[in-house]
């Protein structure tokens, strides 16, 4: 297990500079820090695919009140919803989809009913028609591991994939020092474990068709 | 470990030889030091520590804060009176802002003194005095040499102003002359002594006696007080005058020819030119240091240096004077700490003798028999120290510093600084090398023998400098010598 200071600790080793006199250990004023090189590597891997396992959120269950017809706020860390569920009423809620399709549908919007909709606006859930009892529905979607902030926090995936931080690190780091050979060999590096992560971990969800819900019955 | 580097763009300094360099704090060749302090450049490439000076007492002198050098002079190579061996004879001249008195010591280690002995209490006087000369006259009585004198001067308002000798063999003081003790000198024989009004006063060959004997020298010009002399080759005397033209006496002084030579610059106090081996230095008080091998010709030395640094303005009376330039081995010592290597021609600095502006280590004599520089520090509450200039490490400072020239980018952007390497030779098993970049300091581990050690910075600014302290971090044992100061730096951003 590849602890936060650990992978510090080996991007300053690696980058020559042991005493972290050129790039500090953590955040400084002065200097460029490796905990900041890190994360933003890490981020990279994060956001380097949607599909990746652990960006699957836990589900989020939204009340909401009868007869409102305003929407609930998501979750912060939740920045893409993949399905919606009626928990109350043991119903799929279905996106709707285009920019105007919930006026169309619900002219009014104040229809009120077993909820059958839902749309996402401004970081908030509606649901429509608006339920006539206090409904629970729970959320699916993707989430986002937060930063690594401890020095003992362990990224979210694999640990033999934990070494391309390192790789990822060094690119950010050779560049701002304006080392850009090294900092392409790394970044070269980088993207060729992200790579063999995104096959090793993601290619098994892709050898088969994707799954067609029936959604018209 | 060193980070990748290859990106960096180098500097290697090896040639340290441009110098200390203050004439001005910006613009300096790339090689210059802005602070070259305890070391100087060796010849070829490198840097090496200078001479660390030992303590002389100044048990015995009278009143040690309130009295001031203006003068001093050791000489060497006298047999020791115990028998075995010889040793130093030497003199200090002191004066008192408390009661307004010079006082001559003396501390004759021919007799196993290691402590000063006031030898002559000299009249009450304001203002205070000129600096004091010396020099060493044999008397000779019918072609047998006799008594060894130390012939001083007091040129004050005083009722002893004259020039004095003192007997080697019982310190007893006797006036030989009376007013206008202005510098004296030995020349052809004979004791010579400059005056207020121009002229010099001489002896009869081998003895003390003055009578009229006088070499007119252009007494109707403005300024005309002599400040110094000495005896120049082949057998003729060049003199220096307050504010009036080098003058040189061709001939015997009985029979003289008087030319005039070089009016450019004037060393406008007594002192006492010292040899060099292109010509005598001399200070010219708010300019620089010179040299002229005839008088006509006049050489400045110390054009890297600020010209205000050799102006007396100190607030210590009686130190205040320009002060004196000495010469041995191939070290030109000049006020104020100031030491030139007359091999590179490398000016530096002594941290011993550095005090407060204006006042510091303006007085130095050399003992020609030993190398000795010996030295005092300016004003009252002095100290006095001894160089021993072998060339041997047993005698370097212990620690010294070298700061570069203010570094820039060539591209008119931001300079950053990553890595200063540092390669030399340590002599001692604790020494260490401590290199600073704008503010940030970073310290070598222990090291001996050869060594190259890397210092990684990321400081950025417009303008940048490096400094290296070398330590040996051991009484008695050599700093690290320098070989080459190596700055990798590269180009930032055009602002902030």
């Amino acid at each position: 297990m590849t602890t936060f200071v650990n992978l510090r600790k080996r991007a300053s080793q690696r980058f020559g500079d042991p005493s972290f006199s050129i790039v500090a250990d953590t955040t400084s004023a002065t200097l460029p820090s490796w905990d900041d090189y890190i994360n933003e590597a890490y981020r990279d891997v994060l956001q380097a695919s949607p599909l990746w396992p652990w960006n699957e959120a836990q589900p989020a269950n939204l009340t909401f009140p009868a007869n409102t017809f305003a929407g609930v706020a998501l979750p912060a860390d939740l920045w893409q919803v993949e399905a919606v569920w009626d928990q109350t009423d043991f119903l799929p809620l279905v996106p709707l989809e285009g920019r105007s399709d919930y006026l169309n549908q619900y002219p009014q919007q104040n229809e009120v009913g077993i909820p059958q909709h839902y749309r996402i606006f401004n970081s908030k859930l509606f649901i429509y028609p608006a339920p006539t009892v206090s409904t629970q529905v729970r959320v699916d979607g993707v989430q986002r591991p937060a930063d690594l902030v401890s020095g003992t926090d362990v990224p979210v995936f694999p640990v033999a994939y934990h070494h391309m931080l390192v790789d990822g690190a060094l690119a950010y780091a050779y560049q701002d020092d304006g080392n850009l050979d090294l900092s392409k060999a790394s970044a070269m590096r980088f993207e060729g474990i992200l790579a063999r992560m995104r096959q090793d971990l993601l290619q098994y969800r892709q050898e088969r068709y994707p799954e067609i819900v029936d959604t018209f019955s | 470990m060193a980070p990748a580097n290859q990106h960096l763009a180098w500097q290697e300094v090896r040639d340290f030889s441009p110098g200390l360099w203050t004439v001005s704090t910006a613009l300096m060749p790339p090689n210059a030091a802005q602070v070259m302090t305890d070391c100087y450049p060796s010849q070829g490439g490198g840097l090496r520590a200078w001479f660390k000076p030992s303590n002389i007492s100044t048990t015995g002198i009278a009143n040690l804060a309130q009295e001031a050098v203006i003068g001093m002079a050791s000489r060497g190579g006298v047999a020791i009176r115990a028998g075995g061996g010889d040793t130093s004879d030497r003199y200090l001249a002191t004066y008192s802002s408390t009661d307004n008195n010079v006082r001559l010591y003396r501390m004759d280690l021919t007799a196993a003194a290691t402590t000063w002995t006031l030898i002559k209490l000299f009249a009450a006087g304001l203002p205070a005095p000129n600096p004091m000369t010396f020099v060493v006259y044999q008397l000779v009585a019918g072609g047998v040499l006799g008594a060894v004198h130390m012939i001083v001067n007091l040129y004050q308002t005083s009722a002893d102003d004259g020039v004095w000798s003192v007997n080697y063999a019982d310190s007893a003081v006797a006036k030989i002359l009376g007013a206008n003790g202005g510098p004296v000198a030995v020349h052809q024989s004979r004791l010579i002594a400059g005056r207020n009004d121009g002229n010099v006063a001489f002896t009869g060959p081998g003895n003390e006696t003055f009578g009229t004997n006088l070499v007119v020298v252009e007494p109707s010009r403005q300024l005309s007080a002599v400040t110094g002399m000495q005896s120049y080759s082949p057998g003729d005397l060049l003199l220096f005058k307050r504010g009036a033209p080098i003058f040189l006496v061709e001939g015997d002084l009985t029979d003289y020819t008087l030319r005039q030579m070089n009016d450019s610059k004037n060393p406008n106090t007594l002192f006492t030119p010292s040899y060099t081996p292109d010509g005598l230095a001399f200070v010219c008080g708010n300019d620089g240091i010179y040299i002229t091998p005839e008088g006509q010709t006049i050489i400045p030395k110390s054009q890297a240096l600020l010209p205000g640094t050799w102006v007396g303005t100190g607030t210590s009376f009686a130190d205040v004077v320009i002060g004196d330039v000495s010469f041995t081995g191939h070290w030109m010592v000049a006020p104020r700490g100031y030491v030139m290597d007359y091999s590179t021609g490398a000016w530096f600095s002594s941290s011993f003798l550095s005090g407060a502006a204006g006042v510091d280590g303006r007085h130095h004599c050399i003992d020609r028999a030993y190398q000795l520089i010996l030295a005092a520090t300016g004003g009252r509450s002095f100290s006095l120290y001894q160089y021993d200039t072998s060339e041997d490490t047993a005698h370097r400072a212990e620690s010294f510093t070298w700061k570069s020239a203010p570094l820039r980018d060539p591209s008119g952007r931001q300079l950053q600084i990553r890595e200063v390497q540092v390669a030399g030779q340590a002599f001692g098993a604790a020494s260490t090398v401590v290199v600073t970049v704008n503010g940030t300091a970073r310290n070598s581990p222990v090291i001996s023998g050869r060594f190259n050690e890397s210092f990684l910075f990321r400081e950025s600014a417009e303008l940048l400098d490096v400094q290296v302290v070398s330590a040996s971090n051991t009484v008695g044992v050599e700093a690290p010598m320098v070989e080459a100061v190596r700055i990798g730096s590269r180009s930032m951003h055009l602002i902030y």
